[in-house]
């Protein structure tokens, strides 16, 4: 992953700086004017903000049973990137909603769980800072339960009739919004992993230092 | 664990039919239906919360955790809990969605139960 991370960082400065360009030539919603092009941002993000649940989870999961540190790390990393994604997501969601449905916010099933999935990854951090000795595991268990809600935060526009527009909107997209907004899903994805890398590898920095503090106290 | 549910169970014993006198709401209507949320509001709300009170015995700031862990988790169960209830009080009841509801929280019980027993070992153990 080390050694991908100059030329993901060279790719994804390139689509970062093309889709500005990408999302103004796309189809303009005569409807919603120019909210609409939250679409490119908004969607995207909450599909990492979902991906980013599931693999803090399985990561969490793996680290319970398996013990590897390096599993801790994933989680870590990925639990951080779910409180930013998330927090992208709830506040580009009102934006539109505004425009869209008149109101700012709705405790509306799709939009609840989406919160209480942001909610959940925050608290998974501050168990992380704050619980003390044993919080790694408290919170692995914490992140295991939260991708459990994760497969509830995607079907629920589908069960519950619900304001927000449900999953198919996404395959029926005009064509000339098809495009840039794919193109946005995988900036933001690779964005995401980009991030992940960089956390990663922060996270293993720190855990050599602690290793190297501890050996030389046990020296002197 | 059972503890947990013992005690939720007696608290419900006397607050529904307190509720039902207090408030003149038609509880009582649908017993069995009223019986299924109760039940499986508190297995629900029992099994995470047993498991989350007894990782959290070693932690540190342990008082503050709790809620801040437990209020997340459990937020789809208390939901389902009270729109189901809420159903249940319309006049006439709203059956279908009551059904609704006790289903959704039945699917959540067994996630959780099975969930808590899975990570109960390996978090209780160094």
């Amino acid at each position: 992953m080390r050694k991908a991370f100059v030329p993901l960082l060279l790719i994804t400065g390139a689509m970062f700086a093309y889709a500005p360009i990408m999302i103004a030539h796309a189809d303009y919603e005569a409807s919603m004017g120019i909210v609409s092009k939250i679409l490119y941002f908004h969607a995207p993000s909450g599909m990492v903000m979902l991906l980013s649940a599931m693999v803090c989870g399985v990561a969490s999961a793996i680290y319970l049973w398996k013990k590897s540190p390096a599993a801790d790390r994933v989680a870590m990393a990925s639990a951080e990137l779910t409180a930013l994604f998330g927090l992208i997501v709830i506040v580009t969601g009102p934006l539109w909603a505004k425009k869209a449905w008149g109101i700012w916010w709705d405790w509306e099933p799709r939009l609840t769980m989406s919160f209480v999935g942001w909610l959940i990854s925050v608290s998974y951090l501050f168990v992380r800072k704050y619980a003390g000795p044993g919080s790694d595991k408290l919170g692995a268990a914490l992140a295991v339960f939260g991708s459990v809600n994760v497969p509830f935060i995607y079907v629920s526009v589908n069960v519950w009739r619900t304001l927000h527009p449900k999953t198919t909107v996404v395959p029926t997209l005009p064509p000339g919004m098809r495009g840039p907004f794919w193109y946005s899903a995988l900036t933001l994805f690779l964005f995401y992993l980009l991030l992940l890398t960089a956390r990663i590898h922060l996270e293993r920095q720190r855990a050599t230092l602690d290793e190297l503090y501890l050996a030389e106290e046990d020296r002197s | 664990m059972l503890g947990i549910l013992l005690l939720l169970a007696v608290v419900e014993l006397v607050l529904v039919p307190l509720v039902t006198i207090l408030f003149h709401a038609p509880l009582l209507a649908q017993p069995g239906l009223l019986a299924a949320l109760l039940a499986a509001g508190t297995v629900g709300f029992a099994a995470v919360g047993a498991l989350f009170a007894a990782m959290l015995v070693r932690a540190r700031s342990r008082d503050v955790m709790l809620p801040i862990l437990l209020y997340p988790i459990t937020i789809p169960v208390m939901i389902a809990g009270v729109r189901g209830t809420a159903a249940l009080l319309q006049s006439p009841p709203d059956v279908a969605s009551v059904t609704m509801w006790v289903g959704i929280l039945g699917a959540f019980d067994v996630v959780f139960v099975t969930l808590s027993l899975w990570t109960f070992e390996p978090v209780m153990t160094e």
